[in-house]
């Protein structure tokens, strides 16, 4: 049966309707170009968008066969529209990607992924050939997970180009990319990436039927996928997390987790995640073990520090002074004397401004990110503490949460909400109100599974193998002996683990 | 990959430990005395809970649980016994909890207040589940640990020998008292009996882990307390807390507030528990029906912890110690014993019906 007969828009007969259907269906949108052409009498059209296709490549690769094919084909007495599509469809047009189009939909989607689409006057069908020749833009440095040693390559907006950069990583028939659409509106492209036979194949399902369902109109960031795909709704953690690097995403799917990149988005999105790898960073591999193992555990003390410091502090000096020593405590005092507002409204207060000032910075342009830091740090810090509007200890203890902060970028949205409600409740209720919170996020990140694999493995449930690489680094002679699996993370204590 | 969303024996071991650490805190308190009469009964009760638990321990290993070992009625029948008993044991904790945070830590808030945070912490807890429950309990269980030997390694307190003074007829009483009071403390028998479907792992591991523990850990407290305090715990509060006064570094003048973190922390993991016991005795399996039954049974256990820490309900009276008691011989020690006894009738009758179909078909 013919294709075009199951559609509702098909390819019709004439040229003519062919083309100002398109144009109907694009609204004679700017960009939509169609070029008509006359091969030996009989009119033809190259249909593509403009900026999507290279029209270098269309020339080499199309326009001059056909100006071959029509010397050749001045000897015959007549030339038919079916010898002009089986030249262009068969050995005429040297292209990598050449598939034939029954309906304008088809016409639609192929010229919208850079595709050029050559109609014959005649045929209810036609030809596309890829040419795409879009702009992205090139591979640059992976701005937001920046290393000292490691690769200088980040993921790009162009899913080949990412999924190249993968490649390039795990040089093995292993490595699979499986492209499915997503997007109701806009059929986007989404890769997912695995290794066949590290990656549980029901996890892969999972997944594909997952992405499959999504309904969104358009699929235009990573974090319209993570919702639909992990299983933490409700969670304060994400069960889900992104990479920008190539080199961490090799390493990832090579411990069997599953990878989707999206076409226009330079972050791939790995599920499932856990906890303590926002401890982790490319270049503690490039370390000694022993540095590599201090520098953890100063990313550890970082997160809680920008956590609970200011929440402590507040419990501490407001319900607790008991627990500080005379010293300090008489420091505080002196200081907290002669400013005007409650210790909390000042933290409350403190902790704004600075994410105001984190806000600003991040959007202004660069130039002007610096006047941000002066204004904020010297004027605004300063002027607050000599005016007596702040005192001294206090913005200490905002200094040290801030950089501390800076410490684990993964886990920021979580820790500055984390930060806010510690001063709340610890100056409501002192240390029992942040033990109350405390207990309650861990409980809430405990809940949080990533298709089986609790999120807070291995610390708890515990695992003394996969805790080896998380309270220290495990040396590379230890790591080739064994390589690590999220699958043997699965299940409560260990005791349910699928067995690999 | 799926998740059992069971725990294994070791996640339940902790939190009976907790439990039990839970309860000792709050419930003994200073004006009692310490003396080495303390430590007899606390053997002896472990000796007659490690004889008791058999039934328990065994319906847990075999796969079944009370309620499903007893059909649909008696099983529900069973199950609201369950939550009513938890609750009443929740409501002591909360109002014995808000007792503590008042008389220790008063500028924190109401003791009513306390509760209802408390409660509203640990039905959100019990809500999400015993198996976040229990990969939390764990963290706690290394935080006691931690302060534990952070307080032996700052303590001032001096070990006195003269404090250990030697066992006398007039203690008899005293014996007799922490005996009742100790063997009223055994709720961990329902508990495993009420959490038994949830467990993954091996039930005897759990209940000898717990015993061995639980002897040493309240053993080792009570040789502390008569060895560093002796007579002085008649006029503070809570021993296990003054304990904590006594360490300091250059840093932390007291640990007391870190103490009452602590067992802030401890305070919701077992409320969650028990919440979670009695949440599920009277919830349908759909999500809104938990919801509502962890609602209705947290709104229960605050009500019940405001109303007995202001109308002054003793729990440790002889009318709740016999409670208490009964609580745990019907729902921890005989309903299992009949549940295992039921399904080795059960199994022997359908055994018979099987050789009689044999001899038949010979």
């Amino acid at each position: 049966m013919n294709q075009a007969e199951n559609s509702a828009n098909p390819i019709y007969r004439s040229l003519g309707r062919t083309i100002s259907s398109l144009k109907k269906m694009f609204g004679n949108s700017a960009d939509l170009s169609i070029a008509k052409l006359n091969v030996c009498g009989i009119g033809c059209a190259v249909v593509t968008l403009e900026g999507m296709v290279s029209s270098a490549d269309l020339s080499v690769m199309l326009f001059e066969p056909l100006m071959s094919y029509r010397r050749r084909s001045l000897s015959k007495l007549c030339t038919l529209p079916e010898d002009i599509y089986a030249f262009l469809s068969r050995q005429g047009i040297f292209s990598t990607g050449k598939t034939e189009v029954y309906t304008l939909d088809d016409i639609s989607d192929k010229i919208c992924s850079g595709f050029a689409v050559i109609l014959v006057d005649g045929l209810a069908k036609g030809v596309a050939i890829t040419a795409q020749a879009f702009k992205t833009s090139s591979i640059s440095e992976p701005d937001s997970e920046v290393n000292i040693k490691g690769t200088k390559e980040a993921l790009t907006d162009s899913l080949r180009i990412s999924m190249s950069l993968i490649r390039r990583r795990i040089k093995s028939p292993l490595l699979r990319f499986e492209l499915i659409k997503a997007g109701t509106l806009s059929d986007i492209e989404l890769a997912i990436v695995y290794i066949e036979g590290k990656t549980p194949e029901r996890l892969r399902e999972e997944v594909k039927k997952r992405l499959k369902a999504i309904k969104l109109e358009l699929v235009l960031t990573s974090g319209s996928i993570m919702p639909f795909v992990s299983e933490d709704n409700g969670s304060f953690f994400s069960g889900a997390s992104t990479t920008q690097r190539p080199d961490v995403l090799a390493a990832k799917i090579n411990e069997g987790r599953l990878a989707v990149l999206i076409d226009g988005v330079p972050y791939a999105v790995v599920f499932p995640t856990l906890f303590t790898e926002n401890f982790q960073s490319v270049d503690d591999y490039e370390e000694k073990p022993y540095y590599a193992t201090f520098q953890r555990w100063v990313r550890y003390l970082a997160f809680f520090i920008a956590a609970f410091l200011p929440g402590v502090y507040v419990a501490s000096a407001t319900f607790h002074s008991e627990a500080l020593s005379r010293q300090l405590l008489l420091n505080l005092i002196a200081s907290e004397e002669s400013t005007p507002l409650p210790l909390v409204t000042e933290m409350i207060m403190v902790i704004i401004m600075f994410e105001i000032l984190r806000e600003a910075g991040l959007r202004l342009p660069r130039a002007v990110g610096g006047a941000v830091s002066i204004v904020g740090g010297l004027v605004i810090g300063d002027a607050a503490v000599t005016s007596g509007l702040i005192s001294a200890p206090l913005l200490i203890i905002i200094g040290i949460t801030a950089t501390s902060s800076f410490v684990v970028p993964g886990l920021n949205p979580q820790v500055t909400i984390l930060r806010l409600l510690g001063v709340i409740l610890g100056g409501m209720a002192g240390h029992f109100g942040i033990a109350v919170l405390i207990v309650v996020t861990l409980v809430n990140a405990g809940a949080t599974d990533g298709f089986g694999v609790p999120y807070t493995a291995p610390l708890f449930p515990f695992t003394l193998r996969a805790m080896r690489d998380v309270a220290t680094r495990v040396g590379f002679r230890r790591m080739q002996e064994r390589t690590a699996s999220i699958e043997k993370l699965n299940g409560s204590g260990g005791e349910n683990a699928e067995q690999p | 990959m799926q998740n059992s969303h069971k725990i294994s024996s070791l996640q339940l071991f902790i939190l009976l430990l907790l439990a039990r650490v839970m309860h000792t805190m709050i419930y003994y308190h200073g004006d009692e005395g310490v003396g080495l009469w303390m430590m007899p009964p606390v053997l002896a009760v472990t000796a007659i809970e490690a004889v008791i638990a058999i039934p328990v321990v065994k319906l847990a290993n075999s796969g079944e649980s009370v309620t499903s070992a007893l059909g649909s009625r008696l099983g529900k029948a069973a199950a609201i016994c369950y939550s009513a008993f938890f609750i009443y044991i929740l409501s002591g904790t909360m109002s014995y909890f808000a007792e503590f945070m008042h008389s220790e830590f008063w500028r924190v808030g109401a003791p009513a207040v306390v509760i209802l945070i408390l409660c509203a912490a640990a039905g959100y807890c019990a809500y999400l589940g015993i198996e976040p429950v229990a990969r939390a309990a764990s963290v706690v269980a290394v935080a006691f640990f931690t302060l534990f030997i952070a307080m032996a390694l700052v303590s001032e307190a001096g070990f006195d020998s003269l404090n250990f003074e030697p066992l006398r007829n007039s203690d008899a009483p005293n014996m007799l008292n922490m005996f009742v009071q100790d063997l009223s403390s055994s709720w961990w028998l329902p508990m495993l009996a009420a959490l038994s479907p949830h467990l993954g792992g091996n039930a005897v591991k759990t209940a000898a882990s717990y015993l061995i523990s639980k002897l040493l850990l309240i053993e080792l407290l009570m040789f502390l307390l008569i060895g560093a305090l002796g007579d002085f715990v008649r006029v503070i509060g809570y021993p296990i807390l003054a304990l904590g006064a006594y360490a300091r570094t250059d840093f932390i003048r007291h640990f007391d507030a870190v103490n009452m973190f602590v067992w802030s922390l401890n305070c919701v993991i077992v409320g969650a528990v028990y919440l979670f016991i009695a949440s599920r005795g009277i919830s349908p399996k759909t999500k809104p029906g938990r919801i509502a039954s962890v609602v209705v049974v947290s709104a229960v256990a605050a009500a019940g912890g405001i109303t007995s820490y202001y109308l002054n309900i003793d729990y440790r009276s002889d009318t709740a110690y016999i409670i208490k008691l009964l609580g745990i011989v019907v729902l921890g020690v005989i309903l299992p014993a009949v549940c295992l006894l039921a399904k080795r009738f059960r199994l022997k009758k359908e055994e018979s019906r099987c050789e009689c179909s044999r001899r038949y078909e010979c």
